[in-house]
C-alpha cells in the first residue's frame, strides 16, 4: 500500500511496481489496474471491493475501473502466451543445436575440421550462422503461427517480436552448442534439459515470482529466457517499443557472445596437438 | 571465406535430413496449438446450489452475476440451481 500522486502512479504502473492505483473522483472511487496479468487484476479488484463492503455504513458506490494495459476480457492465455512462445523457441532450438553439434563430435567430423587450418572461432561462427538460418526460420514461424493463426493478443509491432525471438534462438543455439561439449551422447544431451531448460521455464515469468524469497527470485537474473520472455510480454501485452526492450536485447546479445566465447574455449579440449 | 564453407555444409546437411526439418517446423506448432486448446476455453462458471430458504431476490442476483444457472426443484424440500451433476 503506497500513497502516490497521479504522476508517480502512472510511472509506477509503467514500471509494474504497483498492480493498481485507487483515487477518488469526487465521491466515486476510481481504480486503475496495471492490467497485463488477469490474476493480479482480479486480486486487486477483489481487495478493493472487499474493503469498501466492510465499511460501516456501506457506501453505495459504483467502482469505476480503468485498464492501464490490456482489457477486462483478456484471457490468462494472453498473459502466458508471449512467455510460451519464448519457452518453445528456446527449448526446440537448444535441443537441435545441442544434438547436432554433439553429433559432429561423435561422428568424427569435428576432429577432421580441427585438423584443417580452420580456427576454432571460425568453426563456432560457421555453426552459429548455419544453424542460425534454420532456427531463425523456425522461430519466425512459431511467432507467426502463435500471433496470426492462434490470434494471440498483440499490441506491439511484429518486427520487435521477430528481433527478440531471433536473439532468443541465437542464445539457445550458443548455449546448446556449448553444453554439447560436456555431453558424451545424445541421451546425455537430453538429460541436460531438466537441468538447463526447465528451471528457466519456472523462472521466466510464467508463474508469479513475487511471493517467493528475494534471494531465490534473483536466480532468474542468470537465465536468458527471463529477458526474452519479459521483452516478448512487454511487446505483445503492453505494446511497448524499443526503449523498453533495449535492455533485454543487450542482455540477450551478451549471453550469446559469452556462450560463443566459452564454446571456443571448450573446443580447445578437442584440438589434437 | 572459410566460415562460409562450414555454413554451406550445414545447410546441405539439413536439407538431406527432410524428416528432422519437418519435425523442427511441425512439433512446436503442434504444441502451441495444444496450449491454445487447453487455455483458451470459455471462462469458468461456478455451479452453485441454493437451498429452499434462500430468498428469490438473492437467487436472481446470483443468476444476474453472469454464471450459468438453471433452477431445478427436487422432490425433497431442497431446490438446486445449476447444471445438475449426476
Amino acid at each position: 500500500m503506497k500513497e502516490l500522486s497521479a504522476k508517480q502512479a502512472r510511472k509506477q504502473l509503467d514500471d509494474q511496481e504497483i498492480d493498481a492505483w485507487l483515487n477518488m473522483n469526487g465521491s466515486a472511487p476510481h481504480i486503475t489496474l496495471e492490467g497485463s496479468d488477469p490474476t493480479a487484476n482480479q486480486a486487486a479488484l477483489a481487495t478493493v471491493q472487499k474493503a469498501f463492503q466492510s465499511m460501516v455504513p456501506t457506501p453505495s458506490f459504483q467502482l469505476k475501473t480503468t485498464y492501464w494495459h490490456g482489457s477486462s476480457d483478456m484471457a490468462s492465455f494472453d498473459y502466458f502466451g508471449p512467455v510460451l512462445i519464448g519457452v518453445f523457441i528456446f527449448f526446440f532450438v537448444f535441443l537441435i543445436a545441442g544434438v547436432s553439434f554433439l553429433r559432429e563430435r561423435t561422428n568424427g567430423t569435428l576432429e577432421r575440421l580441427m585438423a584443417t587450418p580452420l580456427r576454432r572461432w571460425e568453426i563456432v561462427a560457421g555453426y552459429m550462422i548455419g544453424f542460425g538460418l534454420f532456427t531463425t526460420v523456425q522461430a519466425s514461424l512459431i511467432s507467426w503461427f502463435a500471433i496470426d493463426v492462434l490470434d494471440m493478443m498483440m499490441e506491439g509491432s511484429f518486427g520487435y517480436v521477430l528481433i527478440i525471438t531471433f536473439l532468443l534462438a541465437m542464445t539457445a543455439l550458443a548455449l546448446g552448442m556449448l553444453l554439447s561439449a560436456f555431453a558424451n551422447s545424445e541421451l546425455q544431451m537430453m538429460q541436460f534439459i531438466p537441468l538447463v531448460v526447465i528451471p528457466q521455464v519456472f523462472f521466466s515469468g510464467l508463474f508469479n515470482l513475487d511471493t517467493m524469497e528475494e534471494w531465490l527470485r534473483s536466480l532468474s537474473v542468470v537465465m536468458p529466457l527471463t529477458y526474452g520472455a519479459n521483452a516478448l510480454r512487454d511487446i505483445m501485452v503492453r505494446g511497448q517499443g524499443w526503449s523498453t526492450i533495449a535492455a533485454d536485447i543487450y542482455v540477450l546479445l551478451g549471453f550469446t557472445v559469452l556462450f560463443m566465447v566459452l564454446n571456443v574455449v571448450a573446443l580447445k579440449k578437442y584440438r589434437k596437438l | 571465406m572459410r566460415v562460409m564453407a562450414i555454413v554451406v555444409r550445414i545447410i546441405h546437411q539439413f536439407f538431406r535430413d527432410k524428416r528432422t526439418l519437418a519435425l523442427m517446423i511441425v512439433a512446436p506448432m503442434f504444441v502451441l496449438l495444444l496450449m491454445d486448446f487447453v487455455f483458451n476455453g470459455e471462462e469458468y462458471t461456478p455451479v452453485i446450489a441454493v437451498s429452499d430458504n434462500v430468498p428469490d431476490a438473492v437467487v436472481d442476483k446470483l443468476k444476474g452475476s453472469g454464471s450459468e444457472r438453471e433452477r431445478a426443484v427436487g422432490k425433497t424440500s431442497a431446490k438446486t440451481t445449476g447444471r445438475s451433476r449426476d
